[in-house]
């Protein structure tokens, strides 16, 4: 049976500390232990803690660095370090907190208050965690927003210049989405842009694929490392799945009701990114592909 | 038969014998009361220390507090002699590491008397002062005498039963390996559990390699223990 408890990384050389600390949380936490700086670098990433009890003065690395090189790695960046420490004055703390602690506790630790700061920092992180992931989302249809899409274009951007890799760019559009909601109103509409939103993200078939809505009845599909070949595929997979699929609805009554088919148009664009191209030229190139799909006809993929 | 003390240096862990009378300690009285509810001879008050605010911290957890206390003197017992030997070698700031170390633990267990030698200590040698050792050795082996004297953590029942002790074995192995601190309990789990007939040095090894979460150690020992078994079986 797994254990789902948070994982607490808690760190320090002295093992009546340690002791002290796993007899606090041990019935609420899963909890790892390191003894200096270096373990506890390699366990935080390998193990992906939830949070971090760490002592300042140590063998080897002190806690300040160990926090500093925690704060600098992509995996442990946004972990919560606490610091546990019998360094009391106002300038330990503060370089403690300078470092990237999100609390400083000095011991000897109370129990009671300890698992209560560890709770309470454990709540605001998640809510920061659901907040960001949140912030990344489209909230009608489930895909990654507009800015998910920005920052994942530079980031593919760069890792297919690095790999000279080619990057592949799928802009779809509703046909005549306008009428579609003048006719059906915009409950139907919505229902509308959730199903083609799931007709595109059941084609993406690599983790590294990303859907996402770029705004109103617009989508775009970021393929990486993806000839034109395997992006039109991908496009034409998309296009059928709608094309095929009878989009259920509620009208604007509120009533059951059947709507549909709906169909997408679909631009494709694939560039092995240079340092002298830009990002925003491959969207330029899958947009005026999505253009030219619309004027030859509509229902099909243009590259 | 009574907690006995043991010189510095033969101290090893927690001690495992219980007093067969509660009259064998020389805090028989506060030893009777606390070991009416929980298996612990815990009296409550030791000189130099401050024990009834590291019990309230600990949120009244006696036995813990035992424990501790019994882990602090053996670890730190002849911690006078480290020190000494890294300033005869102008290794200050492993000095003062050790001294640091000895305050934060000394302050857990409500050793007031330690603390306020190893933080004096301390002070004396980050500020290039001659630092005198004897204050914090008389305080360490009064401190070490007190405890040992006094406090007594009793053995819990053996259980036996191979099927669980094969599970309770392959959970060790796998929290060492994974540095979870699981292992503290399951160590202790499986020395209470083992029949008589293990290797019983090598459970104890294991345990308080465990207690010091020494945990390579321990998986080291622990394998020596699973090579005997299957050498046996």
């Amino acid at each position: 049976m797994s254990d789902s408890r948070p994982r607490l990384l808690i760190v320090d050389d002295e093992p009546i500390n340690l002791r002290v600390l796993v007899e606090a949380l041990s019935d609420d936490y899963r909890l790892l232990v390191a003894k200096d700086g270096d373990e506890a670098l390699r366990i935080a990433a390998g193990a992906s803690p939830d949070l971090i009890l760490l002592d300042v003065m140590m063998p080897g690395i002190d806690g300040y660095e160990v926090c500093r090189r925690l704060k600098e790695d992509g995996e442990t960046r946004d972990v919560p370090v606490i610091f546990v420490t019998t360094l009391s004055d106002e300038e330990a703390e503060a370089r403690g907190l300078d470092a990237g602690a999100v609390d400083y506790i000095t011991k000897p630790v109370n129990l009671r208050t300890m698992r209560a700061r560890v709770r309470t920092h454990l709540h605001l992180h998640d809510a920061q965690q659901r907040l960001a992931t949140l912030s990344r989302m489209d909230e009608l249809t489930g895909l990654l927003n507009r800015r998910s899409f920005d920052e994942a274009l530079d980031t593919e951007w760069r890792r297919n210049l690095r790999e000279e890799t080619p990057l592949a760019l799928i802009l779809c559009d509703i046909d005549h989405f306008k009428q579609y909601n003048d006719r059906h109103g915009h409950l139907a509409g919505d229902v509308c842009l959730r199903e083609v939103a799931g007709a595109i993200a059941n084609a993406m078939r690599r983790p590294t694929d990303v859907a996402t809505r770029y705004g109103g009845e617009e989508f775009a599909a970021l393929l990486a490392n993806t000839d034109g070949e395997g992006a039109r595929r991908v496009a034409e997979t998309i296009r059928a799945n709608v094309a095929s699929a009878v989009v259920g609805a509620v009208n604007g009554r509120g009533e059951g009701d059947v709507v549909g088919p709906v169909t997408i148009s679909c631009g494709v664009a694939v560039v092995v990114p240079s340092a002298a191209a830009h990002p925003t030229d491959l969207v330029a190139r899958a947009d005026a592909k999505l253009y030219e799909a619309k004027a030859k006809g509509r229902n099909r993929v243009e590259e | 038969m009574p907690a006995t003390r043991k010189p510095p240096g033969e101290f090893t862990e927690t001690a495992r014998s219980f007093p067969s009378s509660p009259g064998g300690s020389t805090h028989g009285r506060s030893a009777r009361a606390g070991r009416s509810a929980d298996p612990v001879v815990l009296p409550d008050e030791l000189p130099g220390f401050v024990l009834a605010d590291a019990l309230a911290r600990l949120r009244g957890n006696r036995r813990l507090l035992a424990e501790l206390l019994l882990q602090f003197v053996a670890e730190h017992c002849d911690c006078t002699v480290s020190v000494a030997r890294s300033l005869s070698t102008t290794r200050l700031a492993e000095a003062v590491a050790t001294l640091h170390r000895l305050k934060g633990a000394a302050v857990v267990v409500g050793a007031r008397d330690v603390a306020d030698a190893a933080r004096a200590a301390e002070q004396a040698v980050l500020h290039g002062r001659d630092a005198s050792l004897v204050a914090l050795h008389d305080a360490l082996m009064a401190a070490t005498e007190a405890v040992c004297a006094n406090v007594a953590v009793e053995d819990r029942a053996r259980a036996s039963g191979d099927a669980a002790l094969d599970v309770t074995l392959e959970r060790l192995a796998q929290s060492l390996r994974g540095a979870d601190a699981s292992a503290l309990a399951l160590s202790a789990e499986l020395r209470r559990a083992a029949p008589l007939a293990w290797p019983q040095d090598l459970l104890d090894d294991i345990e308080l390699r465990a207690r010091r979460f020494e945990f390579a150690g321990a998986l080291a020992s622990l394998e020596r223990l699973l090579e005997w078994r299957r050498r046996v079986t």
